[in-house]
Formats: structure tokens, sequence, C-alpha cells
């Protein structure tokens, strides 16, 4: 029955831009990068225990080198995107001998300093278009019709994409090894567990994942600065989907999502009153549902694995 | 099989909590540490697995040192410890755990850890609670599955802290039977435990440690005997 429905619902979402208008198909990009967004902090966050504050280095990473991709050496849009994912990985190997020594909260400190300095790096990068940023150089050779269904389809393959990976990984071999570390961490290693290997797969393909999905949405926007591209909002919202959804769950991120562009779009008349909404939706899903509305999911669902805590 | 370990010490700041400690078991053999509270029983573990780093000595096993692995590394080579206080994985089931050691612990691939799982679940007993998680169990439970672990990562020197800890009787000989079953000439026992009976029963020696140095250590008859062991553990007799 799940399983129908989900790919009733994966059918439906692939064949909306022959039916919606510009403005929904928009909206459901939009939507769908916050998704994407979302799991791939929750793999990192949630499951891996690497609580990253500093995640919109990755989105703006991301957006830079699909534009750089596309202009420096000419490559077509569609294949920058996943590239865009690659060279963002690629920057996160390179950041864990330094990031990777700080734990905790210390780490999520790091990983926001870490940001803050890529982006003045950037701002200062004449390369890079500077503080003014830069327009999409292949985008003249786009059938402007297809834009916007390019951008709403390869959000879709991404958020797909990245649900799938995180819950591929959760049911591998690798995802014991994952939470097992996030139980407990001594135990983990006293069986022989290696943390290192497994937080830096972790994290790699998280900020993979995230790279391509701001590659997918800046290449929506034709234009991309520093200020917009590293901007704290990004971790705000992602961090306020995926811990209002549920941490370490797969539906969580989807579930917030949904709450989030519900609040964003029936108060949009309001001005920044949605802001507001959000936050008192979010603390009130802390005190009164702490594993996220997908907990509100559970009785729903035959789980033999759903887990019962001894007090 | 050899286990040697050969001055290992440990302080902190100025305590010293292990003081060249030198020992020597071979497989096939259990070895018995006794001692008081604070004897340094636990650290003397937390040394050999590194988890706790050691100032000084080192840990050898069939000559090759390990002294300077990790954790991880070491339980490659195949020493293994079950905590005194059991860490089960609270969102694991008790498979998982297993299916987890055998392929993080031993190496196996997936298909021969699934066989080893089935394999370790029945030899301990837990094969009725194979689906549940490891948050869920009840302390014998726990302590079995604490076992268990250590056993799926084909283990060549286990360590054994207190496992009996907290159980009752009954529950204490069926422990001592499981690890008498566990001896193989493939395998070295090193066993922490309060209760002398269980030790004796089942140890070919036992080390008394006080205040992080080695005391004693013979046959489980001669160290029960000993003027000193008692003298710890039961206070000074006065001389008649």
């Amino acid at each position: 029955m799940t399983r129908i429905l989900l790919l009733l619902t994966c059918v439906v979402l692939t064949v909306l831009p022959f039916f919606a208008g510009r403005s929904t198909l928009f909206l459901g990009m939009e939507i769908l990068v916050i998704v994407a967004l979302s799991q791939a902090w929750n793999l990192a966050a949630g499951y891996g225990g690497l609580l990253s504050l500093g995640h919109h280095a990755f989105v703006g990473i991301g957006g830079y080198a699909l534009y750089a991709l596309s202009r420096d050496l000419g490559i077509h849009v569609l294949f920058a995107v996943p590239l865009a994912g690659v060279v963002t990985g690629l920057f996160a190997l390179a950041v864990t001998p330094i990031l990777f020594r700080l734990r905790a909260v210390y780490f999520a400190v790091g990983m926001w300093v870490a940001a803050e300095i890529v982006r003045i790096l950037v701002m200062r990068a004449d390369w890079l278009g500077g503080a003014s940023g830069l327009p999409l150089a292949g985008a003249r050779d786009l059938p402007r019709a297809w834009m916007s269904p390019a951008a709403y389809w390869m959000a879709l393959a991404v958020a797909l994409g990245t649900t799938c990976l995180v819950w591929w990984l959760m049911r591998s071999e690798f995802g014991l090894r994952v939470r097992a570390l996030r139980d407990d961490e001594v135990a983990a290693r006293s069986i022989g567990v290696k943390p290192h290997r497994v937080r830096l797969t972790v994290f790699v393909l998280s900020a993979t994942a995230t790279g391509m999905a701001a590659a997918v949405s800046f290449f929506s926007t034709l234009f991309i600065t520093p200020l917009g591209a590293f901007d704290m909002g990004w971790v705000i919202t992602i961090v306020f989907v995926t811990v209002i959804g549920g941490m370490g769950r797969l539906s969580g991120p989807v579930l917030g999502a949904a709450l989030y562009f519900i609040l964003r779009e029936s108060l949009a008349d309001f001005g920044n009153w949605y802001l507001i909404a959000l936050g008192v939706a979010a603390i009130l899903t802390m005190l009164v549902l702490p594993g996220g509305l997908a907990s509100l999911m559970d009785p729903f669902f035959n789980r033999s694995k759903t887990v019962k805590e001894q007090p | 099989m050899m286990l040697e370990v050969r001055g290992l010490a440990k302080a902190f700041g100025a305590l010293t909590v292990i003081d060249d400690v030198s020992v020597t078991v071979s497989g096939g053999q259990a070895l018995g540490v006794m001692g008081p509270n604070g004897a340094g029983k636990s650290t003397f573990f937390d040394l050999l697995t590194g988890i706790t780093p050691a100032d000084a000595g080192q840990v050898c096993l069939n000559g090759t040192d390990l002294s300077r692995l990790s954790t991880e590394a070491r339980v490659r080579h195949g020493l293994v410890r079950a905590f005194q206080i059991p860490k089960p994985f609270a969102t694991l089931t008790v498979r998982e755990h297993l299916i987890l050691a055998a392929t993080a612990g031993a190496g196996l691939d997936r298909k021969a850890a699934l066989r080893e799982a089935d394999n370790v679940l029945e030899r301990t007993g837990l094969t009725g609670l194979a689906a549940q998680t490891g948050g869920s169990l009840r302390l014998l439970d726990r302590k079995r599955l604490e076992l268990a672990k250590t056993l799926a990562t084909r283990p060549r020197v286990i360590l054994l802290d207190e496992i009996s800890g907290g159980l009752t009787e009954g529950e204490v000989h069926a422990l001592v039977d499981l690890i008498h079953s566990l001896k193989s000439p493939d395998l070295v026992i090193l066993w922490i435990e309060h209760i002398a009976h269980a030790l004796s029963a089942t140890c070919d020696r036992i080390m008394m440690l006080h205040l992080g140095r080695k005391v004693i250590e013979d046959t489980p008859d001669k160290v029960t005997s000993d003027a000193r062991v008692r003298e710890l553990y039961l206070g000074a007799v006065p001389h008649a």
C-alpha cells in the first residue's frame, strides 16, 4: 500500500511540468531543493552526529562551481550540476583534516566559521565576480521554454536521489556502522568500527548532495551573488525543516519541508510574520513532539524495529 | 596464541593507577583478575584495548606489538573487550549488533557475517531475542549480548570485565558454563570478577592487583589461600 502511494507520488511529481504553470513549478523546485538539502544535512547531523552549522558553505560552493564550470570550461549546465556536487564533495574532503579535530558544538561553530571564510574569499575573488556576483554563462544557449521544467526535473532528481541514497545507506551494512557510532562511540570502536572513516564518508556524501541541490537552485536564478549563496538563512531553514520533521528519520525532511512551505505560503501576505510562526511551530514541536513530525507516523507503520527505549 | 604484557604503566597526574604490570597468558588459558575496588582492574583493560593510552609498556599478541594501534585496529588483531556496564546500541537489533561485529570486527563479508551472527545467537542463547533492539533488553540479556558481540568479532583475546555483576546465582552459573565452553587453544581469556568461586572454577591462574601493582599471580588455590590476598579482602588478621 505504502509502496503504491510512493510510486504514484513519484509519477505525479514527474509529469507535473506538463500541467503546472511557471510559478507553481518554481515553488515545486524550491520545495524539492529544500527537501534535498535537508536530507543531506540529516545524513550528516541526524544519522552521522555531525552537527554542522556551516552547510551554507556547501550551498555556496555548489552554486559557484556550477557558474565557474559552465563559464570557464564550457560544460553544459546539465552536466555541470552533478560536477558541482563533486567539487563540493572534494572541498568537504579537503577541510576534514582540520574540522574533524573538533567535536560536537565546537564542530558546529567550526563549520560556521569555515563558511564565513569561504564567503569572504569568494567576495574578494575577481575571477568569481567579487561582491557583485556572476551571471550564468551557458544560459543563452538553453531554450527559454524549457528552463523552468528543466530546473524542476533536476530538483526532483536530486531530491529523490538524495532520499534514496540515505535510505539505501541506512539499510546497508555501512548504515549499521553509522547508527552504532551515533548510539555509542566507545562501544562501536570496541567491536572494530573505524569512526573516522565512517564520518568522513557521511560528511563527503552530505556535502556532495548539498552542492548538487544548490547548483540546481542557482541554475534557476541565472545569477549568483556571495551574499545570496553563502546566506546563513540556508542552514537556518535546513535545520528548522529537519528538526521539525524529525532528525535521523527518512521522512523527517519531507514532512518538515511540507510544514515550512505551508506556513510560508499561507502567511505570504503578512510580510515577515511567517518567521515568527515558524519559530512558534519549532518550539511547539520540540516541546510536544521531540521526535519531530515523523514520530506522528509511527503508529501507522507496522515496524518490528520501532525503537522502544528502556527508561 | 600468546598474549604478553610487559611493564604496562599509567598515571593520571600524580596518581599512578597501573604500575609496571607484566603478565603472559597463552592460548587455551584463562587468567582471572582480582582486586579490591580502585585496584586498577578496569584501567588495566582500558590500557590493553588502547581506549586509554598507556604511558609505558607493551601489549604483544603472538609477537606483534599492538601498543601503538587504535582500539579498533586492535579488535582487527583479535583483542576484544566485553564491558562491565553493557553498552548495547539502543537502535540496533540484537542480530544487527552481531552482523556489525562480524563485519567491522572480524572483517567478514555480508553473507559470512549473517551466518556468523546466527551461529553466535545460537551459542549464547539469544536467538529468540534477535529482532529486539539493544535498548529494550533486560540486564541479563544485555550482558549476554555484550559477550555475544565480542564473540562475533572472532576474538583471539577476550577481556571480560565483571560480566556476572548484578546477576543471580543461577545466572552466574549459566554464564560460567558458557565461558568454560569458550576455552580453546586459539583463545586467551582475561576475566575481571569479584565472585571468587566463579573465577576459581574457570581460570587456570589468578592475578591479584592492588593500588595498580601486581601482588600475586598463581593458581586459584594458592591465590585464595594467600595471606596477602586475605588481608586485602578481609582486613588485617591479628597475629596469634
